[in-house]
C-alpha cells in the first residue's frame, strides 16, 4: 500500500466517510484519494455506493461521519454551490442538461456570470463577464462540434450530442476536479472513442483531476489510470487500473454481488 | 363605445398582472397562487395613501404602493423558498387565505364594502379620466413593462431563472445562486403585480376584497395557460381574451344572469382545448438567438488560459 505516496499527490481525500439512509448503510467508512492529474474510476456493482460518494463530495448529501478534504479544507457541511466554488464540478447520471435552453445557453450557464445579485447591483461588471463568457462559450461549442446546434434547444439534440454538451459545460468551468457520473452510459463505440479523447484533453490541457463512476469495466480500462473498487458501500481495493482489475477475487466479487442482487 | 374601451383598459391592467406572473411562473418556474394578494396590496396601498393626498399626487402613491408590495413580498418569499417544490404553493395559498380574511375584517380597509372614491389616474395636471386617455396611459405602461421584462428575460439573470426552471439541482451544481435568483424573481414579480393593482384602483375608482380573492389568482393562471405560460406577449394576449369573455358572451345575446356561469364554463373548455391542441398556449416561448462572437485576441494580452 502506497498510502503515504498517495497522500502527497491527492487532490481530494475521503477519510472514514460513512452515510446511512435509514437502516441502509450506503457508504461505510470509506477512505481513498482522488489523485491530481489523472483519471480515477470508481467501479463496483449496482448499489455499491458509487453515486452516493459523488453526492457526498458535492454537498448534495451530508455524511454521517468522516471528512472530505481538498487543499487542506474540509468540504463536509458545505452547500453544492460552495463546493463548486472550491473547484469541484459534477455531471449526473443521465445528462441533466437544461432542455429548454439552447446549447449555447447551456454552456453559458456553466460559465462565470451566474450569480444573481451582482447582475442587478453591478450591471457593468456583469456585462463584461457576460461578454467574456460568450466568447468562451463559442470557443467551446466549436471544440465539441455542436456549433450548428448553438441556438437549438438542447432538448432537441440527440443523446450523444447531449453528452458532448455535458462535457462542454464542464469545459466552461474553471474547476480543477471533475466528477462524472457514468459518462459513457448509452454511447456506442464510436462515440465512446471521441468521448475518451475529449476527456483526456480535459485532464492534460487543463491540468485537471477527473473521477468517473462507471460500471462498464472495458470502458474503465480504456479511460482510467487508477481504480477505486467499491462493494457494499466499502472500498474493496484501490490502485493502478491494471493491477486492480486483474485481481480475480474482485472480478468474482463484482459478478457475485450482481448475481445475488439479481436473485433477490 | 366608451364602455368597451373601458374593458380594454382593464384587459391592459390584467395584462401587466399576467406578465408579472409569467416572470415568476413561466420564466423562473415557481408556482405561486398569491399573485392576487400582491395585486390587492398594491391596490389597497394606493387607495389608502392616495386618500390623504392632494390631487395630482397619483404617481407618488403608485410608487409607494409598489414599495409596500415589495416589502410584504420579501418575507413571504423567504418563507416560501425554504423548501423546494410544492412548499411554495402551500405558503402562497396560505398567504392568499390570510389576506382575504384580513381584508374582510379590517374596518380601515372597508371590510366587505371595500374602498371607494379613489382618485382617477392623473399625471400632474393631465387627467386620464376619460376612457381614451386611460387606454393610452395603461397601454403605454403595458408596453414599457413588456420591454423591461423582455430585457430581464434576455439577460444573464433571465437565463439563470430559466435554467433553474429546467433543473434546479443541475444549476446549483454549476455554482448558481438559486435561492438569490428565485428571491429576486419572486419579489420583482410581486412588485409589478402591486403596480398593476395600483393602476387598477385608480382606474376603477372603487376596490373590494372580491377583486383580490383566490378566484382572481385562478383567473391569472387561466390567462397564463391560455396565452402561453412562457411568453410575455402571450400573457398580454391571454388577458385580453379572458377579460373580454363575459362581455362577448353577453353580446352574443345570453341573459346577464347566465353570463357568470357560462364564462366559467368557457374558461374551462378553452383551457382543456388549449392544453390538448397547443399545450404551450397561444404564444410560445421565444428562445434568444446568439450570433457567434469572433475569437479575436487569441493568445493576445489578457487572454485567460483555455
Amino acid at each position: 500500500m502506497s498510502q503515504r505516496e498517495e497522500a502527497a499527490t491527492a487532490t481530494l481525500s475521503l477519510r472514514n466517510v460513512s452515510k446511512a439512509f435509514g437502516g441502509l448503510v450506503a457508504v461505510r467508512d470509506c477512505t481513498f484519494d482522488i489523485e491530481s492529474g489523472c483519471i480515477t474510476a470508481i467501479v463496483g456493482p449496482n448499489g455499491a455506493g458509487k453515486s452516493t460518494v459523488f453526492n457526498l463530495i458535492t454537498g448534495f448529501i451530508r455524511p454521517d461521519a468522516g471528512e472530505i478534504i481538498m487543499a487542506g479544507e474540509n468540504l463536509v457541511g458545505m452547500t453544492p454551490r460552495k463546493v463548486f466554488q472550491r473547484g469541484i464540478a459534477r455531471t449526473f447520471q443521465g445528462v441533466r442538461i437544461f432542455e429548454g435552453l439552447t446549447s449555447l445557453e447551456n454552456l453559458l450557464m456553466a460559465g462565470t456570470s451566474v450569480q444573481a445579485l451582482p447582475l442587478l447591483v453591478r450591471p457593468r461588471a456583469a456585462k463584461q463577464a457576460e461578454t467574456k463568457n460568450l466568447r468562451k462559450a463559442w470557443q467551446v461549442i466549436n471544440e465539441i462540434g455542436l456549433v450548428d446546434s448553438a441556438n437549438k434547444p438542447a432538448g432537441e439534440l440527440g443523446f450523444a450530442e447531449q453528452k458532448l454538451l455535458a462535457i462542454g459545460r464542464l469545459m466552461m468551468t474553471d474547476v480543477t476536479v471533475l466528477l462524472l457520473d457514468e459518462p459513457l452510459g448509452g454511447l456506442d463505440n464510436r462515440a465512446v472513442d471521441g468521448f475518451v479523447e475529449r476527456l483526456r484533453n480535459l485532464v492534460t490541457s487543463g491540468n485537471r483531476t477527473v473521477c468517473v463512476v462507471e460500471h462498464n469495466l472495458d470502458a474503465v480500462r480504456r479511460i482510467a489510470d487508477r481504480v477505486v473498487f467499491m462493494a457494499n458501500g466499502e472500498v474493496a481495493a484501490s490502485g493502478d487500473v491494471n493491477e486492480v482489475l486483474e485481481r480475480e477475487d474482485l472480478t468474482r466479487l463484482y459478478l457475485g454481488v450482481v448475481a445475488t442482487k439479481g436473485e433477490s | 363605445m366608451s364602455f368597451y374601451i373601458g374593458v380594454f383598459v382593464f384587459a391592459g391592467i390584467y395584462g401587466i398582472l399576467a406578465m408579472s406572473f409569467t416572470l415568476v411562473h413561466g420564466t423562473a418556474g415557481m408556482f405561486t397562487v398569491a399573485h392576487a394578494v400582491f395585486f390587492g396590496i398594491g391596490a389597497y396601498a394606493a387607495a389608502s395613501i392616495g386618500h390623504g393626498l392632494p390631487p395630482g399626487f397619483v404617481l407618488f402613491d403608485i410608487i409607494a404602493a409598489v414599495i409596500i408590495t415589495v416589502a410584504v413580498a420579501v418575507p413571504v418569499a423567504v418563507v416560501a423558498l425554504r423548501e423546494r417544490g410544492q412548499y411554495m404553493m402551500l405558503v402562497t395559498f396560505s398567504t392568499q387565505i390570510v389576506f382575504s380574511v384580513a381584508l374582510l375584517n379590517i374596518a380601515y380597509f372597508g371590510g366587505e364594502d371595500g374602498l371607494g372614491g379613489i382618485q382617477p389616474l392623473r399625471i400632474g395636471n393631465l387627467i386620464a379620466n376619460g376612457p381614451i386617455a386611460s387606454l393610452v396611459v395603461v397601454y403605454v405602461l403595458l408596453i414599457l413593462v413588456y420591454f423591461l421584462l423582455r430585457y430581464i428575460e434576455h439577460s444573464a439573470l433571465g437565463r439563470l431563472l430559466r435554467a433553474i426552471r429546467e433543473d434546479e439541482l443541475a444549476a446549483e451544481a454549476f455554482g448558481a445562486d438559486v435561492w438569490g435568483a428565485k428571491l429576486i424573481a419572486f419579489v420583482a414579480s410581486a412588485g409589478l403585480a402591486g403596480f398593476a393593482g395600483a393602476l387598477f384602483a385608480h382606474y376603477s375608482g372603487y376596490i373590494s376584497p372580491a377583486s383580490f380573492s383566490f378566484q382572481i389568482a385562478i383567473l391569472i393562471v387561466t390567462i397564463s395557460v391560455l396565452g402561453g405560460q412562457y411568453s410575455m406577449i402571450g400573457a398580454a394576449l391571454g388577458a385580453v381574451v379572458v377579460i373580454w369573455m363575459p362581455y362577448l358572451i353577453e353580446m352574443v345575446g345570453f341573459q346577464s344572469v347566465h353570463v357568470a356561469a357560462l364564462t366559467q364554463l368557457l374558461y374551462g373548455v378553452l383551457i382543456i382545448v388549449i392544453l390538448f391542441l397547443r399545450p404551450e398556449g397561444l404564444v410560445r416561448e421565444r428562445v434568444k438567438l446568439y450570433t457567434e462572437v469572433a475569437m479575436e485576441r487569441r493568445g493576445g494580452r489578457g487572454d485567460e488560459p483555455a
